[in-house]
């Protein structure tokens, strides 16, 4: 938008001078306002062209080096455009310019964080603390830190500072919820997450969790409702369209799950994972062609994903198709190596082939990558057993029934009576 | 497939005098070595079976709690227990019977019931005389077998609260003896089982148990009260997990009417760790004494191996026996021991839970045991059903052991929930193809297969001797099925009825072994399977397309060996225990 021109005495002058500038600004021959490059590069940035808003600012920064309104939204934009080292020296020039300036501390400190520099990114949040220890953001930003790093008292801490500034501050409310869930007090969430419902009804984040803390109480049909609100708030976020499918399939009707998967593909959701989840949902219901036509779908839209190679695998597996299994699992295996339930299925089958050795080795190997999988412990005393290594074999048996012992006492203690 | 010669090459029993085992090993140098091809089998689509058992007067309604059913005690259910009672060669059926916690009106008590075969397609109800009611007692399973070696069948049954033996007097006449046996016992048992562990002749028992509870504990926790009490996102009954397991208890048959605990010091597990549900005695590792295998309901299987001195050892997990090939526990349920091979080597097979399967084990010899369900095709075909009473039959007398599944829920609101699988169910039939895998035969396997019910036990003989093997089940909340075979004695058998001579007269545990051409099978008798039940305990083999047998070889338990040549077939035959070993 060009700047609207001081008042005129008469019209033609005006006009004749506005049609000047118009000129000039279309010939490039003037440099642009500044506020409406920022403007224009904000528009670019929420819009998911940041690379296009860095260029803007870049030019902007050249002009005004000084700017400190310059160079903080160019970090922001180098930041959108994930280019942190970028946006970590863009953020430091502007806080140069403005020690005092919070915003750019809270960027740095972002920034940071997203490079998993969480230390350095704290001290940074300590300043701002010092300059300002009611700044809205800061005690929220330190939390997720403190999360991350699994510090449980400090975390809440903050976020209850946060809180302190911001009562009603219903993303900190939703962060503390999600942290006290995912730290087993299902209670405690429960009351914080109910909160931030209340005062934001719309806060996908808040209801998705909400939803788990029901589904953790037993409450299963209120945690699916509440699944289903945070769907409605968000509808384009394929995690929560997952998630809801698998708690149907789990603690609902799986007439639903269908219902679910295929509107969120005629919403225009075609991502793998959805396909993945009704695959696994005709797999359930033994539908084992259907499992299988839509895994291949999957794997033509994403063929890089070891997910679905793994899943195809399965599926195969589950038919005595043992072959094929081996084929996919071997994908998988390649496209996600560090995965540790390839090896094991793959020993599996050369077992089953008479290839003991070689499936041992996988297991040792699936083994290294989770210890603690009891599946991989038996299959592999059974392979060693095999070859009459009877010491080790019942050290392996032995590892395997105390991990069942402990699965038991814990996770599946009276899960009915299917394990 | 192993060669069946396998069987001849067992370890010599120390039971097994020298003479004979020199015999033996001549016979085995004699031996062709088996093919790999069993004889071309007849037609198992022609089989049809057929439910007769309101027309036959199989009519006791079954009552197990309540008909919503709240609480485990009401979902087990029941078996059935097959043998000749009165004497008179025919095939009788008892059928025990649950009850409820509120009390009923007075007269309309349930009871079991004994019914006397007719012989003319029919059955008499012959409860009161026999005196096996056990009226108001809330019953689970049943076993017969001749504990005192009288010649007159006696008859366990368990349930809740205590257990009842009944002395056999004969002419399908029975005392409860329960007092004076020593048999003692508290809670809740299910699955019993003889079979003669130490070999000195006498009928011991095994009773399995499952939950910690009879009508004086506190009462169960109502559905969807405790954080175990869900299934699927719905309240169910609570159980078993979560709740206090029970122990199985081992009996010592003293000899004098008398049976004496020995749990603890014959090795068993004191420690109560297992649901047991099922339970079956079979000399699994062919060294000569009587293994137990116990199937357990979403914990761990037994496999008890016998040291032959009446010691037990624990071998499940390592045995394969215990957990599904992922290493897994299931929800065991009934139990069968059978050779579906025929390499020499009973195998096991144990009925699950729905949304898991029925789970094959292939007895690979000296203890191993490898979960086939997936690759024989029982696992698949199994996912949607939940599995009671089984057991290894040859429905249409091919030579190989086919497979029958009792199918039914325990949820009566399982139908609401849209899971693929429902209250009453379609039970299972199984063709063994003879290359490992199994073949589901259930919907042309005639009308009674149409059927749908929630079965529970169910138990295995030949009613109308017409040699081919029937099936009775017993259903929830109605009557039983009796599943007449029409059809399965289309190819030609040869069935056994062995007595011992002094002890072990049922003559349980012996193994015969049947060679016809080149095709070979194994037999065990075994006194309780399946789910509560025990089955005809006389051994039945079909022959496929082989018009003779060429060789019978029995091992009686207490370690003769008979051998038996040119018997007629397509009939059975009443063998008893020589003194000594013949041929």
């Amino acid at each position: 938008m060009a700047r609207r021109p001081a008042a005129c005495p008469s019209r033609l002058p005006c006009l004749v001078l506005s049609t000047a500038l118009a000129f000039l600004g279309a010939v490039g021959c003037g440099a642009p306002d500044p506020a409406v490059t920022i403007e224009k590069a904000r528009r670019l940035r929420d819009s998911g062209r940041p690379a296009e808003a860095v260029i803007a600012l870049a030019d902007l920064v050249k002009r005004t080096p000084r700017d400190f309104k310059a160079r903080y939204e160019l970090a922001l934009a180098w930041h959108a455009a994930k280019k942190d080292e970028d946006a970590l020296a863009e953020a430091s020039s502007a806080i140069e310019i403005d020690p005092a300036s919070p915003d750019a501390r809270l960027l740095r400190a972002d920034v940071l964080t997203t490079m998993g520099r969480d230390e350095e990114a704290l001290s940074e949040l300590r300043q701002v603390v010092a300059t300002d220890p009611k700044h809205p953001g800061v005690h929220r930003r330190m939390g997720v830190i403190h999360a991350r790093a699994g510090r449980l008292e400090q975390t809440l801490n903050q976020f209850e500072k946060e809180l302190m500034v911001n009562p009603k501050d219903a993303d900190t409310l939703t962060d503390t919820g999600v942290y006290l869930f995912q730290a087993g007090k299902i209670d405690d969430a429960s009351a914080r997450l109910e909160r931030a419902v209340k005062l934001q009804p719309g806060l996908a984040q808040a209801l998705r969790y909400l939803g788990e803390v029901r589904i953790k109480q037993k409450r299963y049909a209120e945690g699916l409702n509440l699944q289903e609100s945070a769907l409605e708030a968000d509808p384009s976020n394929v995690q929560l369209v997952v998630d809801h499918a698998a708690a149907l399939e789990s603690y609902g009707d799986p007439h639903d799950v269908e219902t679910v998967l295929k509107a969120a593909l005629d919403r225009g959701l075609s991502d793998e994972r959805i396909y993945i989840q009704l695959a696994k949902h005709e797999r359930d219901g033994l539908r084992f062609d259907e499992a299988i036509a839509i895994l291949k779908r999957a794997i033509e839209i994403a063929p890089g994903n070891g997910e679905t190679h793994f899943q195809l695998a399965k599926t195969y597996a589950t038919q005595a198709r043992y072959d094929e299994a081996l084929t996919e699992f071997q994908e998988a295996n390649r496209l996600a190596p560090s995965d540790p339930y390839a090896y094991y299925y793959i020993g599996t089958i050369l077992a089953r082939q008479g290839k003991t050795e070689d499936a041992i080795a996988l297991f040792r190997r699936s083994l290294e990558l989770d210890p603690v999988n009891p599946k991989a412990h038996y299959a592999l005393a059974k392979a060693l057993q095999k070859t009459g290594r009877k010491q080790e074999a019942d050290r392996e048996f032995a590892v395997h029934g105390e991990l069942l012992r402990r699965l038991r006492a814990t996770k599946f203690e009276g899960v009915a009576t299917a394990d | 497939m192993r060669p069946s010669l396998k069987e001849w090459r067992r370890p010599t029993e120390n039971r097994v005098p020298h003479a004979v085992a020199a015999v033996l090993l001549a016979a085995v140098l004699a031996l062709p070595p088996a093919r790999a091809e069993a004889p071309a089998a007849p037609a198992g689509a022609s089989v049809r079976f057929v439910n007769v058992a309101a027309a036959a007067g199989l009519t006791l309604q079954n009552v197990c709690g309540e008909s919503q059913r709240t609480t485990i005690d009401e979902t087990v259910g029941n078996g059935i227990c097959l043998y000749d009672v009165d004497g008179d060669g025919r095939i009788d059926v008892f059928i025990p019977n649950g009850s409820r916690t509120r009390p009923f009106p007075p007269g309309q008590e349930p009871r079991s019931a004994l019914y006397r075969n007719k012989g003319d397609g029919t059955f008499e109800d012959i409860t009161a005389r026999a005196g096996v009611a056990s009226t108001g007692y809330w019953a689970q399973g049943c076993v017969f077998g001749d504990y005192d070696d009288d010649g007159e069948v006696d008859l366990f049954v368990t349930g809740f609260g205590r257990y009842i033996l009944y002395h056999g007097l004969g002419g399908g006449r029975f005392k409860n003896v329960t007092a004076s046996s020593g048999l003692k016992g508290r809670g809740w048992s299910t699955g019993a089982a003889f079979g003669d562990y130490d070999g000195d002749g006498r009928l011991d028992l095994y009773v399995s148990h499952y939950v910690d509870y009879d009508a004086s504990s506190p009462p169960l926790p109502a559905p969807g009260s405790l954080k175990n009490c869900f299934y699927k996102g719905a309240p169910v009954i609570c159980g078993p997990g979560g709740l206090k397991p029970s122990i199985g208890r081992l009996f010592h048959n003293e000899g004098n009417g008398l049976f004496r605990d020995v749990t603890q010091v014959s090795g068993l597990m004191t420690r109560p760790t297992g649901y047991g549900l099922g339970a079956v005695w079979s000399d699994l590792d062919l060294d000569g004494d009587l293994d137990l295998f116990v199937a357990n309901d979403t914990t761990p299987n037994w496999l008890y191996r016998n040291d032959g001195r009446g010691r037990f050892t624990e071998v499940g997990a390592v045995s394969g026996a215990a957990f599904t090939e992922e290493g897994r526990a299931q929800s065991g349920m009934g139990v069968d021991a059978g050779d579906y091979d025929n390499d020499g080597l009973p195998d096991l097979i144990v009925s699950n839970f729905s949304h898991d399967y029925t789970t094959l084990r292939h007895n690979d010899g000296a203890l191993i045991f490898t979960d086939v369900s997936m690759p024989s095709g029982i696992g698949l075909a199994t996912l949607p059903t939940l599995g009671w009473g089984v057991g290894f039959l040859d429905y249409d007398n091919d030579g190989r052991r086919d497979i029958f599944i009792a199918n039914g829920h325990v949820f009566t609101n399982i139908d609401d929930r849209h899971l693929g699988t429902t209250w009453k169910q379609h039970n299972q039939l199984f063709h063994n193809e003879g290359d490992g895998r199994f073949r589901e035969v259930t919907a042309e396997a005639g009308p009674a297969f149409q059927e749908l019910h929630s079965a529970r036990g169910a138990a295995f003989g030949d009613f109308d001797d017409d040699g081919d093997i029937d099936i009775v089940v017993n259903n929830m909340d109605e009557a039983p099925s009796l599943l007449r075979n029409d059809g399965g004695n289309a190819a030609h058998w040869i069935g056994f009825r062995l007595i011992g001579s002094r002890r072990n007269r049922g003559a349980v545990g012996a193994r015969v072994l049947v060679r016809a051409g080149p095709l070979r099978q194994m037999g065990e008798i075994h006194a309780g399977s399946s789910h509560n039940s025990s089955n005809d305990p006389r051994l039945h083999f079909g022959l496929g397309a082989a018009t003779s047998v060429d060789r019978v070889e029995i091992r009686w338990p207490l370690g003769r060996v008979q051998i038996l040549t040119a018997l007629p077939i397509d009939r059975y035959h009443t063998l008893r225990e020589p003194e000594t070993a013949s041929r």
